[in-house]
């Protein structure tokens, strides 16, 4: 920070000044007058000395002395601290502080050329203070925008490196591709157009966040709505590659595996339509064993392993499991019962014969 | 087998199927109490084990509501629940059944009021065809 001249101070200023010939109530409303707190006291042009408030306070009305009568001689501070008008503000102040006074008459070289007040000099400091903070400010802002135009050419840099992505670019947001999709039916937020935008922009949490990213499944309705010929869930792809690689995880409920009863027949690894699925070795109770392993990024959780799966062993999570479908389906089986069940025959082994009726299992 | 009968149909619906939000909203609220909705992420997740459930129960009917081939929202999950349920049927008259007690409808984005159609359709079907008696069980498979 650059330091200031006391003389800048004052400079422009007038320069308020009595003659030590002066009475004190002469000086006492010249000082009221003008609204200065104190003033240097010249005689026949010289500074003979300093008359303050603080001066009249004990020197004149302490001692009961008559102000009109008074001379500024008798009563002033004649033992004068000056400052020079080329000295820093802050040595001015250190000035101040040790001499315990608040005003300091400014010269330049032999000349009055002011006064300056302690408020004078915290004014200063506090305005150094305030551009100090401002031009913080204003580099941590360019910082920040530099930061982001970096992130920005970084993500769409890495976006054309993977192929697909490379023409994210030629979106003009036309939205064609939002009304074609069938997404929006289970889910209006989404919206490529928009994703799209955010990932030219830059804008890589936004876009790692969107659950857009994580849903598109390549269904390619949109791709021959567009005006541009953009391949959109390739470039959709490419984000959900990018955001895999920043550590984020899909939105959807993915395919499980239960690895205790897979056979690592292969069903699902050929059915699958995104190649998410692929045989893993596992050890499961210290031995080494193939299962299915689905690769949850890449998931859909459109149900076709599980539809495969000749033991069950992989499933979507909770609503569109096999337990919960079925389940449905039973109650209202139950529930619209129109015709009498048929008789079931229960072999009862010869050793229960004896015991309890066997009830009928429903 | 009286007037009063009525056949009980299941459908199982790819959830992308019907385009329409009116059309689903007749489907999710309005259905007659004999058909049962189930709805699914895509055709391509209908197990041959959810009809087998379904006909077990004493289900007359199961139609299959998919969207058309080329149009799944799963890339091919449709054609994948063509090859095995149509398998199924088959095997439906193997086990001396009828083949047109599992009936698909593929239904296209523009083809609105199809499915009430088909509906109306398959119920007449089964009402020629009459109940399903012969695979009725009264528990629960596994799956």
């Amino acid at each position: 920070m650059e330091t200031r001249k006391v003389g800048a101070i004052v400079k422009g200023r007038p320069v308020y000044v009595v003659q030590k010939g002066d009475s004190v109530l002469d000086a006492a409303r010249y000082m009221t007058e003008y609204g200065v707190e104190a003033v240097p006291v010249l005689d026949d042009g010289r500074l003979v000395g300093m008359f303050a408030g603080r001066d009249l306070m004990a020197r004149v009305v302490a001692l009961g002395l008559d102000p009109a009568t008074t001379q500024l001689g008798q009563v002033m501070t004649s033992k004068v601290a000056v400052v020079d008008a080329e000295s820093d503000c802050q040595d001015a102040a250190a000035l101040m502080d040790r001499l315990q006074v608040q005003h300091l008459p400014v010269l330049t070289g032999r000349r009055l050329v002011g006064c300056v007040s302690l408020r004078d000099l915290q004014e200063v400091e506090a305005e150094g203070a305030r551009v100090e903070a401002r031009f913080v400010e204003e580099t941590d802002t360019t910082m920040k925008r530099k930061k982001m135009g970096e992130t920005r050419e970084a993500l769409v840099d890495r976006l054309r490196a993977i192929p697909g992505g490379e023409h994210a670019y030629m979106c003009y947001s036309c939205g064609t591709c939002v009304g074609s999709c069938m997404m929006q039916k289970v889910e209006p937020s989404y919206n490529a157009r928009r994703l799209i935008q955010k990932a030219v922009r830059g804008m890589a949490e936004e876009a790692f966040k969107d659950r857009t990213t994580w849903l598109c499944s390549a269904c390619d309705l949109c791709y021959p709505a567009c005006p541009q010929q953009i391949h959109i869930s390739d470039v959709l792809n490419a984000v959900r590659e990018l955001a895999v690689e920043a550590g984020y995880h899909t939105v959807l409920e993915t395919a499980q595996v239960d690895q205790s009863t897979c056979v690592a027949c292969g069903l699902c690894v050929a059915i699958c339509p995104y190649e998410a699925i692929e045989l893993q070795e596992v050890r499961i109770m210290g031995r080494a064993r193939t299962v299915a392993h689905v690769d949850a990024n890449h998931c859909m959780a459109c149900g076709l392993c599980a539809a495969s799966c000749r033991s069950s062993s992989i499933e979507l999570a909770d609503s569109f499991s096999n337990e919960a479908l079925m389940a449905d389906l039973w109650q209202w089986v139950g529930e619209t019962q129109a015709v009498p069940a048929i008789e079931v025959e229960v072999a009862v082994p010869a050793h229960a014969a004896q015991s309890a009726p066997v009830e009928a299992r429903e | 087998m009286t007037d009063a009968w009525t056949p009980r149909i299941v459908v199982f619906q790819c959830q992308f199927a019907l385009f329409s939000a009116a059309e689903q909203e007749w489907m999710d609220t309005q259905l007659p109490p004999h058909i049962k909705l189930i709805k699914v992420p895509c055709s391509g997740r209908i197990s041959p084990m959810f009809l087998l459930n379904a006909i077990q129960g004493g289900v007359d009917g199961v139609l299959i509501n998919g969207c058309v081939p080329g149009k799944c929202h799963f890339k091919e999950g449709n054609l994948a629940a063509h090859r095995r349920l149509d398998e199924f049927r088959r095997l439906l008259t193997y086990l001396g059944m009828e083949q047109d007690r599992v009936r698909f409808a593929w239904i296209d984005v523009g083809e609105r009021g199809r499915i009430r159609r088909e509906l109306a359709g398959f119920e007449a079907t089964l009402r020629e065809l009459g109940e399903s008696r012969r695979l009725v069980t009264r528990v629960p498979l596994a799956v």
